[in-house]
């Protein structure tokens, strides 16, 4: 098990230092960091070689990436072109927010899912099945944005015009009142809705068919033989199994989850890290852009791994030597 | 004893009648009521999207502000109401669901390319080839995709070809996974050896011998990766840097629609409900696909 662990460990460090590599060039052709300057009419032609000689500019790609590397790796991020701050406080500052509409959408998300998943496997072909089923097409086919705005539509507009109480639309805390952890709650409502429906419907899916290739197994049909209630059947033998894959899955899915969660930020005007990723975009900002997705793939690297060295664990079928 | 019965009346009412192939595919394809509906609804669009500016949509409506006419509710003249410049929003969705669509599609096609020509790579040829392109695989997994998206279409400046591009070269990593591990399967049997005897070159066996086998998983995957690649246009263009305007898509439609959330709700409902239900009529398509072509092929 340590050998895999350890192995598992060293793939991944040549996966983040190409992660770096791709997101790099990928950035870096995605325009003159410069050009922020070069509008500006108090910087003389003279400046811009200086800024340039400054950040490096002039040097070529491949050795400007070792630079970067390699302050990267000494911890030291980079200033933002835009506000000048550090990269790696800013992110800070935002990667909690962010963090809290993830998590909290994943707990909601894994529970109504297990919940559905168990429920429709048990009850297979009865109408609250089909009903789900269903909705779960929805779900996929849904775009994120736009059923976000549906909400705040229905649960900010609508209900607000009818006097009936409605949802804030917009931020983590009301722009006037307390900052405290109701009025945070209130907030999440909405985006965490909009951020757990498609995870809703895949993972429901997923447990549902999972669930019950797991109930038609022979040592299923052992445990109900033995005399055993249909409860410890169920969470006992079946449930136990049945969840294998989906810790992988979700671990998997933590790419989505981000992509989803800078959409759902912008909707909801949530100060995030995605929202901060799309506001220095525009300006090419590179220091800002790269030590988000540096972030944020490391973060899915590090749950990948999670994932595989959990499944070897749970499952001991999984073959881990080699 | 019955499932023996069974299985030999099916064999003799086979040798009676034997069907094709694609005989049998189309009939557990027909058999999908939810895929044959998606599939009618879904020409529908697609005909009505292609033909209406020819026919009864007017270009000025889509594409003519008109300040008389700014955020209208729906009315018979104006049946899905008016935007915030005064432009039909019907005509817009028509005229946009062209854009949205073809990206859709496009998109689709240079994902399989990608994703087929690695994969098909990989899998063939094994050994250090196939550890290079597979990791590169893993890196470009680890990235979410959005995040790449929306740096390139800031660069390129946001055209239909951009956002085309980007989403291609950020999507092919499912279709390069199917079709290595399917040429992994597939190289190993007979008609592989039989067709290296003969004298094919690695290039022919490749791409007429052992591609063909892998078709029902790629014509799955291909149908589903347009559903995702409409939603993934729609929200860069929703964040802006996807198609921009005046240029009408299902997601830039959005974009402003936002700001008059407010006052003119309308303007943001229907775009985004010919979004849904054009990826729900493709996603059902798509599972209808997957129970004709491949019924033993699971989520």
């Amino acid at each position: 098990m340590f050998r895999y662990i350890v192995k598992r460990l060293l793939i991944s460090i040549p996966v983040l230092l190409g992660v770096s590599l791709v997101a790099f060039f990928l950035v870096q052709a995605s325009g003159d960091p410069m050009a922020i300057y070069v509008s500006n009419p108090n910087i003389s032609s003279e400046d811009l070689i200086r800024l340039e000689k400054t950040y490096g500019f002039d040097k070529p790609k491949a050795v400007q990436y070792f630079y970067w590397l390699r302050n990267t790796l000494k911890g030291d991020w980079g200033q933002s072109f835009l506000t000048h701050q550090d990269v790696f406080t800013m992110i800070g500052e935002r990667l909690g927010n962010t963090l809290i509409l993830m998590f909290t959408s994943l707990l909601v998300t894994l529970t109504i899912s297990l919940l559905l998943g168990i429920y429709t496997a048990t009850h297979q072909y009865s109408f609250s099945d089909y009903f789900v089923t269903g909705f779960s097409f929805f779900g996929y086919a849904m775009p994120t944005f736009w059923f976000g705005l549906m909400l705040i539509i229905i649960f900010a507009v609508k209900a607000r015009e009818a006097g009936l109480p409605y949802l804030p639309a917009a931020g983590m805390y009301p722009i006037r009142g307390d900052r405290n952890f109701g009025q945070l709650l209130l907030h999440l409502v909405l985006p965490v809705t909009v951020l757990s429906l498609s995870s809703v419907a895949k993972y429901t899916r997923y447990l549902r068919s999972s669930m019950l290739e797991v109930i038609s197994q022979d040592y299923v049909r052992t445990a109900r033989a033995k005399g055993l209630s249909e409860r410890v059947v169920l969470w006992r033998h079946a449930f136990k199994n049945a969840i294998i894959p989906l810790v992988t899955l979700v671990m998997l899915d933590i790419p989505f989850l981000f992509s989803g969660a800078l959409i759902t930020e912008q909707v909801f005007a949530w100060p995030g890290m995605g929202r901060m990723y799309w506001e220095h975009a525009n300006w090419v900002d590179y220091p800002v852009l790269m030590g988000i997705i540096l972030l944020v793939s490391s973060l899915v690297v590090v749950c990948n791994l999670i994932a595989d060295i959990s499944y070897a664990l749970i499952d001991p079928r999984i073959r881990v030597d080699g | 004893m019955t499932e023996s019965t069974t299985a030999l009346e099916r064999l003799n009412g086979q040798q009676k009648n034997p069907p094709s192939i694609w005989g049998l595919a189309l009939r557990r394809f027909l058999r999908h009521r939810a895929g044959v509906i998606a599939s009618a609804v879904f020409l529908l669009i697609v005909l009505i999207v292609a033909l209406g500016p020819l026919t009864f949509v007017s270009y000025d409506a889509a594409f003519r502000p008109n300040p008389l006419l700014v955020n209208n509710a729906p009315s018979a003249e104006h049946v899905l109401g008016t935007d915030e410049v005064g432009r039909d929003i019907l005509a817009r969705l028509i005229y946009g669901g062209r854009i949205s669509l073809t990206v859709g599609v496009l998109a689709m096609v240079v994902a399989l390319s990608v994703g087929t020509i690695l994969g098909a790579t990989a899998g063939y040829f094994g050994g250090v080839v196939d550890s290079i392109i597979m990791r590169f695989t893993d890196i470009m997994l680890s990235i979410p995709g959005i995040f790449l998206i929306i740096a390139l279409s800031v660069f390129f400046g946001p055209s239909v070809s951009t956002i085309v591009l980007a989403i291609g070269l950020l999507n092919w990593m499912t279709v390069a996974r199917i079709v290595r591990s399917m040429f992994l399967q597939l190289k190993e049997q007979e008609f592989v050896t039989a067709a290296r005897c003969v004298g094919a070159r690695n290039a022919r066996i490749m791409w007429t011998h052992i591609l063909p086998n892998a078709i029902a998983p790629l014509a799955v995957a291909a149908t589903l990766s347009i559903g995702s690649a409409i939603l993934t246009e729609t929200s860069v263009s929703y964040l802006g840097l996807g198609i921009q305007p005046p240029l009408p898509s299902w997601g830039n439609m959005l974009k402003n629609a936002q700001d008059v959330i407010w006052s003119a709700p309308w303007v943001a409902t229907f775009p985004g409900l010919m979004i849904f239900f054009s990826t729900l009529c493709i996603n059902f398509m798509g599972d209808a696909l997957r129970d004709a072509l491949d019924p033993r092929m699971k989520l």
